[in-house]
């Protein structure tokens, strides 16, 4: 049987009547079109599903959607406000650390949660930050280096 | 997958309804074991439990002297973070913080971790070492259990079925100590544990007399475990040369750990052994390095 | 090189706002109304009869709107060369995961559980899963029909060796007699996946007409046109393929998986149908590298040439060939390295078992023998007691030399990455620490060939467009061809649009594959963009008043304008042009072609690790890649292409392994196929080494593959420096490590010794 379920996502509010089973992942994307947040896996081990609920990065393919009703709800499609790229995107369009594209939803999102806390890390906090996202596309350089790119006074 | 959803408002509502469904719900925490099982077909349900509108069991709240108590559903994030959790016992901090990734410690919760009751659970080795209490709810009322009488086998536990975990009490040891949990695995994220070791060392005010040692084992048998012979090699000793190899030497006998896709049975006992030394040789200098404090 | 207008330059790739902002639509994001999904029933057996399939329970599913099985499909065999796959088993199933039926529903829970409701009742047979058992005479045959397959270079017969090839130089029997020291040793690799981040997935919409619309994960959507209409019986005018954004390839995605089956429920339900493979069916049965078994056998003076070199590699196939485009895997052909060596003999087998059919999978078979290779130079190197990258200097191929299987190469390269590689990284320099250890590597692989067209338009505004088939599965191709038609006709990239047209718009391209889009795609485009450019200056010569049979030479362009180069100040712009030859807009379409290559590429990688005695544990510190790339078009792409291509490698020397147990995968989730996390990335040092003449427009060379090929012995070889242990089997884990040291009697004071120093770093 299906449910009433009611979704705020980035900043907006969907009435959904949903089964109680789906996840937040195939929600968002089959249900909401939001398709940025990507299915690589489905258990939890590759971060291409990466959202932020309530401000932390989650998988979002282990979260029933029905759990994450009334809790903010980010996804890639939320990054850019107004039509204007989060810094972050700015620095993976400019470092080239995009390739296929699959993952950097999800590391964005990883990387977004991480400089709303902490907006100077280390290299070896950022890569403490994406260790749950694979990319196999880029070896992960670039995306460090964009992240380092970015101004670092606080 | 495809089950029927309960989302109980609060801890008396979750167990009336535990009262009812018993094995046919599942309850569901961070579900970072729960829906891959699910996903997999390796478990079925009826319906799933979501205790997550149960915002009176996050805490973590220090008990002063008498210890520190840890809601059930307090995420792995969340134990890493707590300056409580940091200073009194920074080897279950420092456990938390090995689980998964980021993603996943937002996600997984203490409770989960051990209900799951998993040989490789991080968080039970630092537990074990500290003889946690978990407090086991139902309808019927509360019952304290200690954490070595808690797991049965892999995924099986004392929990009976309209049992849910409430809470963990981490009582406080006295005196100088210090502990340490490190963990092994092929890449230093997203692993599960080929094995796991904790080792805590109780000094008696000279910092060459153990006057006890505590050491437990995750993926090393059907549960986490303590090596209680390997624990005797030490206590009330002397530190001496090749004591510390002696009991690394006696807690991998105790270990009966399998070959699997993660590591053959011959690596894990290898590596129980200088796991075990490692972290003895640390627990030991973070022992020497304790200023016994009192807590508010 | 410096006053190039739009190559050479660092430019954004054309699809990266897309891509960070979650626009760019994958075909799993395809969605359609009335789309049902579609899921495959797979075999638990690697070897068995099908005695029976019933659908019936299955059918009667609330929800189920199709199943099919091999009854409802064509009887033809597909594949890329070699056709030897059935669309669903028919009678016999050949590896654990093989495909028997399918079904279609309005959810994807309703057809997972339908898939439960399908009996299958299998008689399970003996499985060859052992590459040697399978090469014994009188084995068990896994086709019996081989002799009748299509694509087979000569045909076979009662043999599981469907391929043997032979490369062969001078007489090694006379370089063996020359030889003072004769070294043979055997090296095994295992089975990993490409691991591309997004799964195989297609979707397929049947018009009213019968026309069939294909969305594709694949990255050669020409083929997957021809190969659906021939299935499906059809011109391939009524098939059209509409491509997507691809989610990674490194050589998965060049054969059709689902989409065929998506046809087919498609047709029977009356709906649009989506498959998408789970994680675990791609571990189950995609088109895996190779495993292989390599035999090694050299001859060398004592001063310290190689006078003879004999190698012999088994390649595991699996159950079919179909999933490469050539019958053999290039590899085979570099098992002499890159090494001036007078006597050389290679052959190379392929052979069929009741394992999961393997594919390309990034430098087919190259990083298979480069590990191989270049392993066993450092071993013959020690036994030589010579320094290893001393020995590989001294040997190494130079200018007018041939290659090892007697080839002509232009403009060998591979000194100055050696050289350079050298000079940037810790090589000859003080170790760090005790367990610190260092290993070179060098590998060479020749830019890929085929075929490709592109249209070039100026418009009547003056901006371009490109049409072009090129898929890019995430290399940055269709960013480097908007660079060479801006470097072409100096129009400015932001007026330079390239979009994903579908098989109807774009004339043919073979698609990515090989090293090849830069060269193949390139120079179409390039040629397309001058012949546009001709025209505009023609046009442009009516205006600025030269004498049309000099205009293309005293004419130039720059930004949009074309002005006689005598009087710059006086511009006619690309828009006044178009209109000045009585035209919209001016367009040109060529195709280019290569199928024969005598420039090959050159690499050297320099590993630097830290290894943990005790756990075996190896930290990759630095990686020190120095590459032969001609010109570099867009350097922070072709760097890209390096370091995703040296962590894919860390990966695979150090981490990655298809575990398997009587033919079935038993690792097939992504918590124990391991990939290396970020956490895994080690500092990397891009060197481009330019000026080497390649084909492709403004000389320059490929990069796609070649920076997997030489990390994985360059790391086998640091950890030998690290600890004295040579590990000849692939993945090299902790555990082979540990107990490598302890049967070498390495291990015991020294390694607890270096334990003590480290207790946090566990
Ligand atoms: C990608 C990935 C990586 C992981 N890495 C690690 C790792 O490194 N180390 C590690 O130890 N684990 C790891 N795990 C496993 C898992 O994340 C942890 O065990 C986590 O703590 C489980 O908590 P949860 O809240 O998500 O549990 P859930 O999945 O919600 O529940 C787990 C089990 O416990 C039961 N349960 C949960 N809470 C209660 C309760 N309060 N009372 C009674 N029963 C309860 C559930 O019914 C279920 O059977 C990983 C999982 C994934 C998917
Ligand atoms: S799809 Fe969620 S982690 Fe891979
Ligand atoms: S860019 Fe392809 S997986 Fe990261």
């Amino acid at each position: 049987m299906k449910i009433p379920v009611t979704l705020k996502v980035n900043g907006e509010t969907y009435d959904l009547i949903i089964a109680p089973y789906r996840t937040l992942l195939d929600v968002l994307r089959e249900e909401i079109h939001l398709t940025g947040s990507k299915k690589g896996c489905d258990a939890g081990d590759c971060g291409a599903c990466t959202v932020l609920l309530d401000g932390k990065p989650v998988n979002a393919c282990l979260v029933l959607a029905a759990t994450a009703q009334d809790r903010e709800i980010l996804t890639i499609e939320g990054l850019a406000r107004n039509g204007k790229l989060h810094p972050l995107q700015e620095a993976f369009v400019r470092e080239g650390a995009v390739q296929c594209g699959f993952c950097t939803p999800g590391i964005l999102m990883s990387l977004k949660a991480l400089l709303d806390t902490n907006p100077a890390p280390t290299l070896e906090e950022i890569k403490i930050a994406m260790a749950g996202n694979l990319c196999r596309c880029t070896g992960y350089s670039k995306m460090f280096k964009a992240v380092e790119s970015l101004d670092r006074s606080p | 997958m495809r089950f029927e959803l309960l989302q109980p408002g609060s801890l008396a509502q979750a167990l009336e309804m535990k009262k009812d469904y018993r094995e046919g719900a599942k309850i569901l925490a961070g579900g970072t074991d729960l829906l891959v099982l699910l996903k997999d077909g390796k478990l079925r349900a009826q319906a799933v439990m979501s205790l997550g509108r149960l915002s009176e069991l996050n805490f973590i709240r220090s008990e002063g002297e008498r210890g520190v108590a840890i809601g059930a559903l307090v995420s792995h994030s969340d134990v890493a973070a707590s300056r409580i959790i940091q200073q009194r016992c920074p080897d279950l901090a420092e456990a938390c913080a090995q689980v998964g990734a980021a993603q996943i410690q937002n996600l997984g919760t203490l409770g989960g971790n051990l209900c799951n009751a998993s040989p490789a659970a991080d968080a039970a080795p630092p537990l074990l070492l500290m003889d946690a209490l978990l407090t086991l709810a139902s309808a019927r009322g509360e019952r304290r259990v200690a954490i070595h009488d808690f797991f049965l086998g892999p995924r099986r536990t004392v929990l009976e079925p309209d049992e849910i975990l409430k809470e963990i009490f981490v009582p406080q040891p006295a005196g100088r100590r210090g502990a340490t949990y490190l963990k092994l695995g092929r890449r230093k994220a997203m692993e599960i544990a080929i094995v796991g070791v904790g080792v805590a060392i109780h000094l008696n005010g000279s910092d060459r007399i153990v006057s006890e040692c505590r050491i437990a084992m995750s993926s090393v048998a059907p549960t986490p475990l303590r090596a209680r012979r390997g624990e005797a090699v030490f206590t009330n000793q002397e530190i001496r040369d090749g004591l510390i190899e002696e009991a690394a030497e006696v807690a991998a006998e105790e270990a009966s750990p399998i070959s699997d896709v993660r590591a053959t049975r011959g690596y894990r006992l290898d590596m129980i052994r200088v796991l075990c030394r490692r972290a003895a040789r640390e627990a030991l200098a973070r022992a020497r390095n304790h200023k016994a404090e009192g807590w508010r | 090189m410096s006053d190039f207008y739009a190559v050479g330059k660092s430019v954004a790739r054309v699809d990266a706002v897309t891509k960070v902002t979650g626009a760019a639509g994958y075909t799993a994001d395809v969605m359609l109304p009335g789309m049902l999904y579609g899921k495959a029933k797979r075999s638990p057996h690697p070897h068995a009869r099908i005695a029976r399939i019933d659908t019936s329970r299955a059918e009667a599913l609330p929800g189920v709107r199709a199943v099919i099985t091999a009854a409802d499909v064509s009887e033809v065999l597909i594949g890329l060369r070699i056709r030897d796959v059935p669309l669903l088993a028919r009678r016999e199933v050949r590896f654990a995961g093989e495909k028997v039926a399918a079904v279609a529903a309005v959810d994807e829970e309703t057809a997972l559980e339908a898939l439960d409701l399908i009996e299958v009742e299998y008689q399970e047979l003996p499985a060859l899963i052992d590459v040697k058992e399978a090469m014994k005479d009188g084995a068990l045959l896994v086709h019996e029909n081989l002799h009748t397959y299509s694509g087979l270079p000569k045909p076979v017969k009662k043999t599981n060796v469907f391929f043997h090839e032979t490369f062969s130089k001078g007489d090694v029997a006379l370089g063996f007699a020359q030889a003072d020291l004769v070294l043979e040793h055997a090296f095994t690799t295992q089975i990993v996946h490409q691991g591309y981040l997004e799964p195989h997935a297609a979707v397929v919409d049947i018009g009213p007409d019968g026309s069939v619309t294909v969305w594709s994960s694949d990255k050669v959507p020409f083929r997957v046109r021809s190969l659906m209409a021939e299935i499906i019986g059809m011109p391939i005018t009524r098939v059209r393929v509409i491509p997507s954004f691809v989610g990674g390839d490194f050589g998965g995605k060049g054969m059709i998986f689902d989409e065929p089956l998506c046809y087919y429920l498609a047709r029977k339900a009356g709906r649009p149908v989506k498959m998408v493979m789970s994680r675990q069916e791609e571990f189950l049965a995609a088109s895996p590298r190779h495993p292989s078994i390599i035999r090694l056998k050299a001859g060398v003076t004592k001063a310290g040439a190689i006078t003879a070199w004999e190698a012999s590699a088994l390649f595991d196939s699996g159950a079919y060939a179909a999933y490469k485009p050539q019958v053999g895997l290039g590899g085979t052909k570099k098992l002499a390295g890159t090494y001036r060596i007078p006597h050389v003999h290679i052959e190379g087998r392929y052979v069929y078992t009741h394992n999961l059919p393997c594919g390309h999978c990034r430098a087919p078979g190259d990083p298979q023998a480069s590990f191989a290779v270049e392993s066993f130079m450092d071993m013959i190197a020690a036994k030589l007691k010579i320094d290893p990258f001393r020995f590989r200097w001294m040997n190494a191929l130079e200018d007018g030399d041939l290659s090892p299987t007697g080839e002509p190469w232009r403009g060998i390269n591979i000194k100055e990455t050696m050289s350079a590689a050298v000079e940037k990284s810790g090589w000859g320099k003080a170790k760090p620490n005790q367990h610190y250890g260092i290993g070179i590597a060098c590998a060479e692989r020749p830019t890929g060939t085929g075929e490709s067209s592109a249209v070039v338009i100026v418009n009547g505004d003056g901006s371009a467009n490109i049409i072009s088939g090129a898929s890019d599965p995430g290399t940055g191709a269709r960013t480097i061809l908007c660079q060479i038609v801006s470097e072409a006709l100096k129009v400015p990239m932001e007026r330079i649009t390239i979009n994903l047209v579908d098989t109807d718009s774009a004339p043919y391209d073979q698609g990515a594959g090989g090293g090849r889009t830069t060269f193949v795609a390139g120079q179409s485009a390039y040629r397309a963009a001058m012949e546009v450019r001709k025209e505009l200056v023609a046009s442009a010569a009516k205006l600025l008043k030269c004498a049309p049979e000099e205009a293309q030479e005293l004419i130039d362009v720059r930004d949009g304008f074309l002005f006689l180069k005598s009087e710059p100040a006086k511009r006619v712009s690309y828009a006044q042009a178009v209109k000045g030859a009585g035209k919209s807009q001016i367009m040109a379409e060529e195709t280019f072609s290569c199928n024969q290559m005598e420039d090959t590429c050159f690499a050297t990688h320099i590993a630097e690790v830290e290894v943990d005695p005790e756990r075996g544990y190896v930290e990759v510190k630095r990686i020190t890649a120095a590459h032969d790339i001609g010109f570099a078009i867009n350097p922070a792409a072709a760097e890209g292409q390096i370091e995703g291509g040296i962590v894919q490698g860390i990966g695979f020397g150090l981490l990655e392994e298809m575990q398997r147990v009587d033919g079935k995968v038993t690792n097939p989730t992504l918590t124990d196929y391991k990939l290396c996390t970020p956490r895994e990335a080690p500092e990397i040092i891009t060197l481009l080494i330019e000026g080497a003449p390649g084909a492709g427009p403004f000389q320059a060379k490929s990069i796609g593959e070649l920076p997997a090929c030489p990390i994985a012995p360059a790391v086998a070889n640091a950890i030998f420096d690290a600890v004295g242990v040579r590990i000849t089997d692939l993945p090299i884990s902790g555990e082979k490590i540990v107990n490598a040291l302890k049967e070498s009697g390495l291990s015991g004071g020294k390694a607890v010794a270096a334990g003590k120093e480290r207790a946090d770093a566990v």
